[in-house]
């Protein structure tokens, strides 16, 4: 993801600096012109080489927030306000046991059995009624294959700018 | 990195932009069109790179955003637990500001009788390289120095050469 970016952004930034330098070489310039040209090339690699340490940085500051969220402690869900998973990491891929293009979209509450869904819900529905910030209750999980465990399920919202919610945040913890 | 960083880069980006087409205004006579035409093929690549830079900055923006809105106190340390970063539930759960625990041994929020067998479960913890959970339970000193039970939930980010890694912790109430 982050990495792939990177790259991409740093092929692209060389191949900008190389077609430049290309384009300026092929020209046949006065002594002065050429002089000119030449320092302007000077400062552009100059330039180029703190455009690529800024976006490097930008590239490294990304992934570290991207392997908080991978590979945080325990199963990490954000939903959107209508509890539809949009981002998962691995403990949760392990946890409910579907891969995560698999995870996303499907609403989580799919992933409690049937008889605890309607508490699941209720609590949910009253978390975004009441405008709570974070709540926290049991639950039966029901992961795609294997028997159904009690589980922690933490939840905390990420506030938009303006107003309302702009996903939500849930951790979800096996009870031994 | 900050927004200021981001905003340097397309600063400089704009600069180079702006010092080559004053160049190219000034000094290259009979190569003008050719230049030209060079210049407007890099802009049209400027564009595409401004747009990458922007999408980096949205998903720094998310991911940063998972972690500050971790429901449980969630911290990132280096191998000897040295806190980096702290999220807000972190800083709700010691009472202090988040900023404050940055470079702070975490083991100074443990309460001093656990203090050693706290070492002692954090070196086993930054040992497992291999991805698994250590999980253990301690006291905390919270705000006004009240004791507060909580389990540790730590495992360890995979580094590329072998070296130290660092350390995430989900901390919650028992």
């Amino acid at each position: 993801m982050s990495g792939a970016h990177s790259q991409w952004l740093l092929t692209t930034v060389n191949a900008v600096r190389e077609l430049m330098i290309g384009r300026l070489q092929s020209r046949s310039l006065d002594p002065a012109s050429q002089r000119d040209v030449e320092m302007a090339l000077e400062e552009l690699d100059v330039m180029w080489e703190e455009l690529q340490g800024q976006s490097e940085l930008l590239s490294r500051e990304s992934q570290r927030y991207v392997e908080f969220f991978d590979f945080a402690p325990d199963a990490y869900v954000v939903t959107d306000a209508g509890g539809n998973i949009r981002e998962a990491n691995r403990a949760a891929t392990e946890l409910l046991g579907l891969e995560r293009a698999s995870l996303v979209h499907h609403p989580l509450s799919t992933f409690v059995v049937e008889s605890d869904r309607v508490a699941f819900l209720t609590h949910f529905v009253g978390v975004l009624v009441n405008k709570v910030d974070r709540a926290a209750w049991e639950a039966c999980l029901q992961p795609a294959a294997g028997k159904p465990l009690r589980a922690l399920f933490s939840l905390r919202a990420i506030p938009l700018s303006k107003s309302g919610v702009g996903g939500l945040c849930w951790l979800i913890r096996p009870i031994p | 990195m900050s927004g200021n960083d981001s905003f340097e880069l397309f600063n400089s980006v704009k600069t180079v932009r702006d010092l080559l087409q004053r160049k190219l205004d000034g000094g290259a006579g009979h190569a003008q069109g050719e230049l030209e035409a060079g210049l407007q093929e890099i802009e049209a690549l400027w564009e595409e790179l401004r747009q990458r830079a922007d999408e980096l900055t949205a998903e720094r923006q998310r991911y940063s955003e998972f972690f500050e809105y971790a429901p449980d106190a969630y911290l990132v340390t280096d191998s000897h637990g040295t806190v980096r970063d702290a999220n807000r539930a972190a800083a709700e759960l010691l009472g202090v500001p988040a900023r404050t625990l940055a470079g702070k041994p975490l083991a100074t929020c443990v309460h001093e009788d656990g203090r050693r067998d706290f070492r002692a479960h954090l070196v086993r913890a930054s040992a497992q390289t291999d991805g698994e959970l250590s999980v253990w339970r301690g006291v905390l000193l919270g705000p006004g120095d009240g004791l507060l039970p909580v389990q540790f939930r730590v495992r360890a980010l995979p580094v590329a050469d072998g070296g130290l890694a660092p350390l995430c912790w989900l901390v919650r109430r028992t």
